[in-house]
This record gives C-alpha cells, sequence and structure tokens, in this order.
C-alpha cells in the first residue's frame, strides 16, 4: 500500500518524443497528463526504455482492486499524447470493471479531463478511444444519468467551441482565465491550475489544429502556510505554437492575470512539441531563425533556479525537430545548461532513461532526497550472472 | 579565504588506527567521496575526527527563512576508536558559525564544540546497523536538504523541540499540567513569572512530581516538608523531597530559536533564559533570601513559549531542565551566586491513562466502574493486564492476603507478602499513575459485594476471577444483578484451558448456563469429551457438578506462572474487546495448551444463544432452563405424531445449590413405545445404553434430568395418569445417593409444562 508522501512530487517519464506526466499531491491525489506508452516499453523487452505503465501501478492508488488515477488530462489528441490510452486505462463503465481489468492493472480515470477537439475525429486509434471513452460519459452527462457522477464517468471540458453536444455541460466546463481549485470532486487548498488555452476562437476556426489548440495550463502548488505564495508554478502545454503562447501572453497580460494570478510564472517549463522549434518561431528554423519576441517574453516569466524539461529523444545539434537544437539553446540561453532536463539523458540507469521527479518542497521544486542503500543485498532471479553460464576449473579446456 | 573549520583546532592523531572495522568505512567514505585519504584528528580521549566536506543541493527559491546553509558544507564524523561501529559515527558541523539557532534536531552542545546533528528518529545505532558507510554521507547531504528548505523544521506543520545528550538525571512530571501553568500564568503568589513544585527523588538523579505549591495548599506543604526535613536531621528515614521552580516569560511572546550551548553555572543559565524571554534574576533573589530546601539539589523547569505545538506534546511550551546544587554560601547578601553549578535533565512524562492507553493500542474505553473479584493467580495477572493498558475504572476485591508461596505466580512480588492482594495490587497500579487520580481501589471484604441492590446497580461490569465454586453459586442467584454485564474467567484441565465466559443481554445466557454449554460441546468436539474424562478422573469426590475453574491459592495445585499469564493474556485480551461493545451475547472464548508432539496453544470461541426459562407450573422452587433446540424438537416431534402422544427424556444437569434444571438435549421416544391420542408409554429400547454414553462422553456431567410427553389435544396440565408416573419416579428416585427431583414436562401446542416433584 502506498503512504501519503511528505511533499507533492511531479515526475516527467522518459517516453522519447512525447509526453507523460504524472503529478502526486500529499495526500496521493494523482494526475496524469498525456500517455505515451509503448507496448515495447513493459517488462524487460527492450532496456532502452522505461517501463511507464509498471511505475503508473506502483504509483497509482487503489479503489479496492481498482487502480485508478484521480484526473487525467490529454492536452491533445497525438498519437505522442495518447499512445496506449486504449490498452492501459479502463474505458467503459466503471461499475463494469472486472477481475480480468484489475489483473490488467487497467487504470481508472476518475475524471476525464479533454478539450472539445478531442471529439473530432480521432487520427490514431488511440485518439478514436479516447473519443469514444469522452462521447461515452458526455452522454451521461447530457442525458443527467445519475451515474454521471461516480468515479469514472466524471468529465471536465477544458474551452468552449460553441458547438451543441457540449452547450449544456457548463457546469464541467473551464475556459482561459480560470483557476480552477476543486479536482475529483474535492476543494484543494494546496494545489490549483490555471488554464491558458485553448481559446474560443481558436476551437472555432474551421481548420482547427490540434497542436495550436493544445490545452496549456499552469500547475499551482501552493505554499501550506502563507497561501499567498507558489511552492512550485509548474507550466504544460501539450503541443501550443508560438501562435498559441502569444495569444496567450496577450490575453493573460489584458486581464493582469500575469500579476494578480501569477499566472506566466514559472518554475518547470515543459518544452511544447518536445523541444520544438514551433514554441520559438515558424518551421523550418533556418528560414525564421529568430524567436518571437512574445515566446522569449513567457520564458521571461521564470523564477529563480527554473527549469525546462524537454519530454524528448536525446537532443543532437542536427536539423531534426523535434527536438530541435536551436530550441534547446533558446531554453538554455534563459536556464543554463544545467537547469535544461532532457527526459532521455538526463538519468540513464544501465541502458534506461529514468524518469526526471521533482519534489516540491516548500521553497520551490527540488531533486529527490538522495536514495540511501543497506549493507544487505542478495541476487536477485534477474540478476545477470545467475542468467548466465559460468565455467569454472583448475584447467581450461 | 573561507573560516577555518573547528578541526583544524584538533591534532592529528599519529597512532595507527588497529578497528579494522574503522579503516574499511574510512576507504569507502573516501572512495564515494573522492577523497584519497582522510587526516586523522584526535577529537577526543578514544575518538579519532576526520573532516569532509558535503555537497547540498539548495531550494531554487532560496533557504527556508534565509537559513545559512551553504552548497557545500564542512562536516567532522567522529569514530570511537576501540568500540566502532557498535558505537555509530557521530557527525558534527565543522563550522564555527553554523546556524545553529535556527535549527532542531541539533544536540546540545558543550565547551565551545560545534553541535552534532540529529540525524535519525530512535536509536542511531540500530539504523547504523542496516546501512554502509556511504548511506551515512547520503543521509548528511539529505539532512542538510532538510534544513535548507525548511522540511527539518517545518515538521508537519509542528515545531521541533531541542536534542538533549548528557544529562544528568530525569524530572518526571506531567507535560500538560506544568504546560497549563505556564499558558494560564499561574505564577507563585506575589513573584514576577515562576511557580514552586515540590519534587520526590525516587531514585538516584530522578526526582519526580508530588505537587504543585498553591495558595491553597501552601500551608499543608509547609507542614509536609517541615516535618520531612525534620526526620532527616534525625537521621529518620523518609520520603526526600525537593523544591522545584518552573518560570516563564508571563507576555504571549513566542521564540522560535535554539540555545544549543548547554548552561554550566546559574550565570549562563540566567543569559540561556534571556535568549528565551526569560528573566531569572527575581527567581535567583527568591531562592537566595526564602527558598527552604533541605538539599543541595534545586530543580529548575524553564518553559519556552514556542510558535507552533511542539512535536510530542500537546502544547506549544517546551520545557528545559535543570538542576541547580545550591550550598548555604551560594545565598550569600540575598543574591545567588553566577558560580552554582547547573546541570542538565531530561523530563520524563509520568504515564498516564491516556498514555498507557495510546501504548496499547486502545482507542477507546466506554465509560463505567467495574468490579473485580480475585485478585489470585490469575485475577492479578487479568487486572495488570487491564490496568496497563489503561483500564483502571476498577474496585477489586479479594479478602486473601498474600503468602510467599504465591509468589511463583502472583503478579505482585515478595514486598507486598502480607498484605490484601487487592489492596497491594490496587495500590500498584495506582502507582503506575503518579500523576493522576484514578478509581482502581482494593478492598479487603469478607462481605459479598452482590448482596445490595445499589452494588449491583452501579457497575458496569462484574468480572468473577475467584474460581470459587460459591461466588459462582451466588453470582447465578444474584436476581439483583440487572445491570451489569457479567465475565468469569477461571482455569481448568489441570491449567491446560483457560475459560472466559461472557453472560448475553439480560443475563440470559447465564454463567451457569454457559458453562452447560460447553460440556454439550462434547458432541462435536473430541476435546471435550477427553477434557471432561481427565476432569472426572481427577475428582475425589462423587459430586456430580464440575467446577471448571481451579483455584491457584494452594501450595498442592501444580500450575506454572508462565501458563497462567497465558490464559490471563488471552483473556484480558476478550475482555478490553468486549468492553467496547454495547451490546452483548453470550460467549465462551478458550485458551488451550497440547502437549502432544509440542507446545501448542489454541484458542476456540462458542456463541451460546439465550436459554428458554420457565418457572414450573407446580409450585416449586426449581427454575427450568432449556437450550432452545429442546423445545424446537419436543413441538416438531409433537407435529410428526400427531394425533397420537409422544415423548423421551431430557438430558441436563440439575443443580442443588442454585435449584436450576439445565435441559440441553433429549433423546425422542424409544422404538418400544405404544401410543394413541390420549396416552404415551415411554418404552426403554437403547433408552440406558443412550443414556450411558452421553453420561461416559460428559464425564458424569450431563445424563438424565426428566421426562417429556405431548399432550396434542390438551389438556394444558398433567393427568391422573402424569401424575401417577410422578409418584412413581418419586419412590424410586430418593432412594438414589444424591435423590433426582422428578421433572416432567408437558408440551401441547399452546403451551410448555414444566412440573419439578
Amino acid at each position: 500500500m502506498r503512504c501519503a508522501v511528505a511533499n507533492p512530487t511531479i515526475k516527467y517519464y522518459p517516453v522519447c518524443n512525447g509526453d507523460t506526466v504524472l503529478i502526486t499531491l500529499t495526500d496521493d491525489t494523482t494526475f496524469i497528463i498525456d500517455c505515451n506508452i509503448r507496448e515495447s516499453s513493459k517488462g524487460t523487452t527492450d532496456p532502452s526504455m522505461f517501463d511507464v505503465k509498471a511505475d503508473l501501478v506502483k504509483s497509482l492508488k487503489k479503489d479496492g482492486k481498482i487502480l485508478f488515477t484521480d484526473v487525467f488530462i490529454l492536452t491533445h489528441g497525438d498519437e505522442d499524447h495518447c499512445l496506449g490510452f486504449e490498452n492501459n486505462f479502463y474505458l467503459g463503465d466503471p461499475k463494469n470493471y472486472s477481475d480480468t481489468d484489475a489483473r490488467s492493472e487497467k487504470i481508472r480515470i476518475d475524471v476525464l479531463w479533454f478539450s472539445p477537439l478531442a471529439l473530432e475525429k480521432g487520427t490514431n486509434d488511440d485518439a478514436k478511444a479516447f473519443r469514444r471513452e469522452a462521447k461515452r460519459r458526455i452522454k451521461l452527462h447530457n442525458d443527467n444519468h445519475s451515474d454521471k457522477d461516480i468515479a469514472g464517468n466524471r468529465i471536465v471540458i477544458i474551452g468552449d467551441d460553441g458547438s451543441e453536444e457540449l452547450s449544456t455541460l457548463n457546469t464541467v466546463r473551464y475556459v482561459p482565465g480560470q483557476v480552477i481549485t476543486r479536482f475529483n470532486n474535492k476543494t484543494r487548498t494546496d494545489f490549483s491550475i490555471f488554464v491558458h488555452s485553448p481559446y474560443k476562437k481558436q476551437l472555432m476556426q474551421n481548420d482547427a489544429e490540434k497542436n495550436h489548440c493544445s490545452i496549456v495550463f499552469q500547475a499551482r502548488f501552493i505554499h501550506p502556510l502563507d497561501r499567498s505564495k507558489f511552492t512550485c508554478l509548474a507550466m504544460f502545454g501539450g503541443d501550443a505554437d508560438h501562435y498559441a503562447f502569444k495569444n496567450i501572453l496577450e490575453q493573460t497580460k489584458k486581464h493582469g492575470n500575469d500579476t494578480k494570478e501569477q499566472a506566466l510564472a514559472w518554475d518547470l517549463f515543459l518544452s511544447p512539441h518536445h523541444c520544438s522549434w514551433t514554441f520559438f518561431n515558424d518551421t523550418p528554423q533556418s528560414e525564421n531563425p529568430k524567436p518571437v519576441a512574445s515566446s522569449t517574453t513567457i520564458l521571461g516569466y521564470s523564477r529563480t533556479g527554473a527549469r525546462v524539461i524537454a519530454s524528448s529523444k536525446a537532443i543532437k545539434n542536427n536539423e531534426d525537430n523535434p527536438p530541435h537544437y536551436q530550441a534547446k539553446q533558446q531554453y538554455v540561453n534563459q536556464v543554463g545548461e544545467s537547469n535544461f532536463l532532457n527526459t532521455e539523458v538526463y538519468d540513464v540507469k544501465g541502458k534506461t532513461p529514468q524518469p526526471i521527479v521533482f519534489e516540491v518542497s516548500t521553497q520551490g521544486p527540488m531533486k529527490p532526497k538522495a536514495a540511501e542503500g543497506s549493507n544487505r543485498n542478495a541476487g536477485m532471479a534477474g540478476t545477470s550472472v545467475i542468467n548466465s553460464v559460468s565455467s569454472y576449473g583448475s584447467k581450461g579446456l | 579565504m573561507a573560516a577555518k573549520g573547528y578541526s583544524a583546532s584538533l591534532p592529528v592523531f599519529t597512532e595507527e588506527l588497529k578497528n579494522p572495522a574503522t579503516r574499511g568505512s574510512l576507504v569507502s567514505i573516501g572512495k564515494f567521496l573522492g577523497v584519497k585519504k582522510f587526516v586523522l584528528k584526535q577529537y577526543s580521549e578514544g575518538i579519532v575526527a576526520i573532516a569532509v566536506k558535503i555537497k547540498v543541493e539548495l531550494p531554487p527559491l532560496g533557504n527556508f527563512q534565509d537559513i545559512d546553509i551553504r552548497p557545500v558544507e564542512p562536516i567532522i564524523i567522529l569514530f570511537d576508536i576501540k568500540n566502532y561501529p557498535s558505537v555509530p559515527p557521530v557527525v558534527k558541523t565543522d563550522r564555527l558559525d553554523f546556524p545553529k539557532d535556527a535549527l532542531a534536531h541539533l544536540y546540545v552542545a558543550k565547551g565551545g564544540k560545534t553541535p552534532a546533528f540529529c540525524l535519525v528518529r530512535g536509536n542511531m545505532a540500530d539504523w547504523y546497523a542496516k546501512k554502509k558507510p556511504e548511506d551515512l554521507i547520503i543521509r548528511i547531504g539529505n539532512w542538510l536538504r532538510d534544513a535548507a528548505n525548511g522540511d527539518l523544521t517545518l515538521n508537519g506543520g509542528q515545531f521541533d523541540p531541542m536534542r538533549y545528550e548528557e544529562y544528568v538525571g530525569k524530572l518526571v512530571y506531567d507535560y500538560d499540567q506544568f504546560a497549563g501553568i505556564v499558558q494560564k500564568n499561574q505564577i507563585l503568589p506575589g513573584e514576577a513569572n515562576f511557580a514552586m513544585a515540590i519534587f520526590k527523588r525516587i531514585a538516584d538523579s530522578t526526582f519526580q512530581i508530588h505537587k504543585i505549591v498553591n495558595a491553597d495548599n501552601a500551608e499543608e506543604i509547609v507542614t509536609l516538608l517541615a516535618e520531612a526535613f525534620k526526620k532527616e536531621d534525625d537521621g529518620v528515614k523518609t520520603t526526600h523531597y525537593h523544591i522545584g521552580y518552573i518560570v516563564w516569560n508571563t507576555a504571549d511572546e513566542t521564540i522560535a530559536t535554539y540555545q544549543i550551548e548547554a548552561p554550566d553555572n546559574w550565570q549562563q543559565l540566567k543569559l540561556y533564559a534571556t535568549k528565551y524571554g526569560i528573566d531569572l534574576e527575581p527567581l535567583g533573589r527568591y531562592i537566595a533570601m526564602n527558598d527552604s530546601s533541605h538539599f543541595k539539589g534545586i530543580i529548575i523547569v524553564v518553559g519556552i513559549k514556542r510558535p507552533l505545538q511542539v512535536i510530542g506534546f500537546s502544547g506549544p511550551i517546551e520545557f528545559s531542565n535543570h538542576v541547580i546544587i545550591v550550598d548555604g554560601s551560594d545565598k550569600a547578601g540575598g543574591v545567588l551566586s553566577d558560580n552554582v553549578a547547573v546541570n542538565q535533565y531530561i523530563h520524563n512524562q509520568p504515564l498516564t491513562v491516556q498514555l498507557a492507553q495510546k501504548i496499547s493500542g486502545v482507542e477507546f474505553i466506554p465509560a463505567g466502574i467495574s468490579l473485580a473479584v480475585g485478585c489470585g493467580a490469575l485475577g492479578s495477572k487479568i487486572l495488570s493486564h487491564l490496568g496497563r493498558s489503561g483500564y483502571v475504572n476498577f474496585i477489586v476485591v479479594d479478602k486473601e492476603k498474600l503468602s510467599s508461596h504465591n509468589l511463583s505466580r502472583h503478579t505482585l512480588f515478595a514486598n507486598h507478602v502480607g498484605r490484601n492482594k487487592a489492596e497491594a495490587l490496587a495500590g500498584e497500579i495506582k502507582k503506575l499513575y503518579p500523576a493522576e487520580s484514578i478509581l482502581m481501589t482494593g478492598l479487603s471484604s469478607h462481605i459479598d459485594p452482590t448482596f445490595t441492590e445499589e452494588v449491583s446497580n452501579g457497575f458496569k461490569w462484574v468480572f468473577d476471577f475467584t474460581a470459587s465454586e460459591n461466588f459462582f453459586n451466588t453470582l447465578v442467584k444474584a436476581d439483583k444483578l440487572t445491570n451489569p454485564n457479567i465475565c468469569r474467567v477461571s482455569i481448568s484441565d489441570h491449567g491446560q484451558m483457560g475459560v472466559t465466559i461472557l453472560e448475553g443481554c439480560k443475563r440470559n445466557p447465564r454463567i451457569d448456563d454457559l458453562q452447560i454449554s460447553l460440556i454439550a460441546a462434547y458432541k462435536s468436539y473430541t476435546w471435550v469429551t477427553e477434557w471432561l474424562s481427565r476432569e472426572s478422573d481427577q475428582s475425589q469426590s462423587k459430586d456430580i457438578a464440575l467446577n471448571i475453574g481451579v483455584g491457584c491459592n494452594s501450595e498442592t495445585t501444580v500450575i506454572a506462572d508462565d501458563l497462567i499469564s497465558l490464559h490471563a493474556s488471552y483473556s484480558s485480551m476478550v475482555i478490553k474487546r468486549e468492553m467496547e461493545n454495547t451490546e452483548h451475547t453470550g460467549k465462551i472464548f478458550l485458551s488451550r495448551v497440547g502437549n502432544r508432539d509440542s507446545l501448542i496453544i489454541e484458542t476456540d470461541f462458542f456463541a451460546v444463544e439465550p436459554f428458554v426459562c420457565f418457572s414450573t407450573i407446580n409450585e416449586s422452587i426449581w427454575e427450568i432452563r432449556f437450550v432452545k433446540a429442546v423445545i424446537d424438537t419436543m413441538k416438531s416431534q409433537m407435529g410428526l405424531k400427531m394425533p397420537n402422544e409422544t415423548g423421551g427424556v431430557l438430558i441436563g444437569s440439575v443443580n442443588y445449590s442454585t435449584n436450576t434444571i439445565h435441559v440441553v438435549d433429549i433423546i425422542t421416544e424409544p422404538s418400544d413405545s405404544t401410543s394413541s391420542d390420549v396416552y404415551f408409554l415411554r418404552g426403554i429400547q437403547d433408552l440406558p445404553e443412550q443414556v450411558f454414553e452421553i453420561t461416559q462422553k460428559t464425564g458424569g456431567q450431563l445424563g438424565y434430568v426428566g421426562e417429556w410427553h405431548t399432550h396434542p389435544f390438551g389438556p394444558n396440565k398433567l393427568s391422573t395418569t402424569d401424575m401417577r408416573s410422578v409418584m412413581s419416579f418419586k419412590k424410586d428416585f430418593e432412594i438414589q445417593e444424591v435423590p433426582l427431583p422428578v421433572f416432567l414436562t408437558v408440551v401441547t401446542p399452546e403451551v410448555i409444562l414444566p412440573y419439578v416433584f
């Protein structure tokens, strides 16, 4: 059984070019932001991949036999943000969660967060599965079904696209500029979320594009003794591009939320689109080599000791995008080399990249304490020597 | 250039380090830190030190309260040359300017040395025994990280108290009582900022609170001290009373800093207290001019007001405890000498009922007073368990005095020989809670405590630990005992079985019902037959009634102390659980020790339904108590044999002391019986064999007790034929050695009609 943690944590999983983030609050309330769970990462078949699912199973709470997360936020429906959704999460009526589902360690999502764009036709199997699940839940809410508010059926809609299907669901809808303090039917004083995007005008464009319309939000960890202070401000933006961030900057300043709510400040910045140049300007970078002012202004809201996390494959000095080497350089210019952290190379044990974890102390996000060892050990069944033939003898053959 | 650390002042250790464990650990630490070789320093006699630098991760938003923790912290690690690693290393800061005033988890330092880090909660030696030397370095880094980000200080929103080491002795007092004095500013009348308390010296360097002095008891305490001090002067052995003072800042100001330089003399103690906003000058003057202590040791408890609740305590007051050693010459001129020696003491919380409950995992004890009768070996052990768990609302009764031979298995020790067992036991339990006034009262009583209605209605529980058949019968017959729940604990089977029985609601099933139910369990459990057979063989008398319960007061009873303790422990656990219940049903709990191939301990539990009870239809002194299944069988047989009458015999036990007939089983009509709708002739085919088997399997505890037959169409009374049988039976029974009453039950569709002649 998991014990409540002393401090909240944020864990950025190494999922190559993709996002999977787990936030755990002190009472073990959990938020999963996007998922890129590759089947090949499960078990020990490929040591170059971290087993995200196994770690989630260890990290999440159980409701009886049911593994669950309080909140799942899909920033947008690209495959690298929802891969493995169908295989690893429980979809359907939560009352039908079976022993088989329990054995498969399917994760129930108590509250599903999505933007109206997630209801558009999916371009991949997991996006389609997400869409089906979202629509199933929406129907319960539209029908005012008595089960609509049980864990596994709850929804939060981020943004308004003016559609009829969602028109009656304003009680579960939040729009940019709003601060959310209630999560999975619990009002919190230690944590909130400031919604930055998507705006209605983005969603209502005929050719609304997924990346541009990503959910962008600021996760805000509140000081336990002084609620006017934030112990950590973590920015998430899916694959939002520099146009989306320009809009965010303008709207936030226009409404004074940059000062009133510190809505643009950040300690941790998940570089959008896996450290892509799209955050800084149009691509290709060679044709648009100068970062737009709005994006550099956004980066300028970093607080002391702030870190940028690039959830991407290793960043090399080449023309790849994402991740883009020049984009990395822009981030490094802002926070320094030591505070730019790439999930793929940050901490590699053997061949396996490990998650980047921050523990949110009252003085800001910190690396977790170094783990102590023990004076005892014993080789486990997987120990390589045990699985290898060993030859002995005083003479060679 | 960085300031030199404390280690720079230490001489180099030039001897060869012979302890291989220390050498090995130094290599491991060096490898971990990338240091090829350490310069060993002589810290003190038998202690060597190494100076190392630890990298610290500092929080991004600045250190908590700007505490001066740096990215690289110099520390010194001390090793006991001979006794490492059983004596674990001590870690101290090497910085003379380390921000010690702002940090918890530092030990009080002495003599200009730097303070040691308190790295683990609990025993450092036990922690280190499970770790590698590198883990110590990791722990130090994490400790400094926590110090920088406030985790060390905030500690879940509570205040971390100072760490003591090298204290001379203990002061035993109730935190809440002292904190209450400070918080309510209950100063000694006419004085500035202190209260007076009287302590008893209960062992070397151990002082226990006796009383707080107030206006109401001042005169009484003056007399108490005068008499005690006079006895001291006269060389008469008496309690050693010491005067003590609790001193605090009467303003509301709170202090969050720490003073980790332990004061050695009065002048330093005054300075120490000043840093907590406390002025000791008025107390010094009072001691110099008015203190009437007989002994040199005067207790000073400094109450420090903290901004948050102190960890481990219920309030925000932290107490710093000291004993000053004052000679007459130290009071010259009405001023307490600055040179008066000061010793540091540690506070010990006396055991309180609340604490005992907490330690014992007892969440709630329902209100109400309980009576326990019998403080012999078994009773004393059960009451001791209960008392130590905070169950102290008891009146305990025993008429016996403790004899020397009792010591082999009584919970009391030799110092109580000759004292009444109940009084001595209650006294010892009271002593567990010196700071509290608890009921636990022992009575040396020959009086039956169940006789009066006041008593019967006053108790929540009555416990019978007597092993006395007489008291058992008293409880059975005590009609006025309507309110209390009744529990009896006894030992049987030569000590191999503990029996805890609990009556049901409204005393049904009663303790005798429960006892007979246990015997009737022979039908389901062969061990019951084996047990009853052993009891039967042991019985020297021909008494039919078996008393489940053997007294342990006799030298001839061979049962070891540990065996009694085993049963007492189980019973105590049962009692604690049952006392929490608000609704009660009949229950039997057994603890059984088997000695087959190896020692086996087993427990059993039986739930017992209420009995169906009748007074006899004819005028008699007898009460009939049926197991409900017997009634059901009689009724179903009546239906089956309709329109004819039917009948058979009843199995149970007759108790002449309580005038009770228990019916626990039934034999239906023998095959050679004949009947019509107006008569029933009970046959004998296989009947003697059946009754014999029952008697044999129960060690003679159960057998034939009476007859039953049906009147399917009435009348609801005995017929003349029935009466003729009664007369015939009576003649037969009266010539038996132990006569049986003639017991007939008539079953009609409307009623059950028991008759006893």
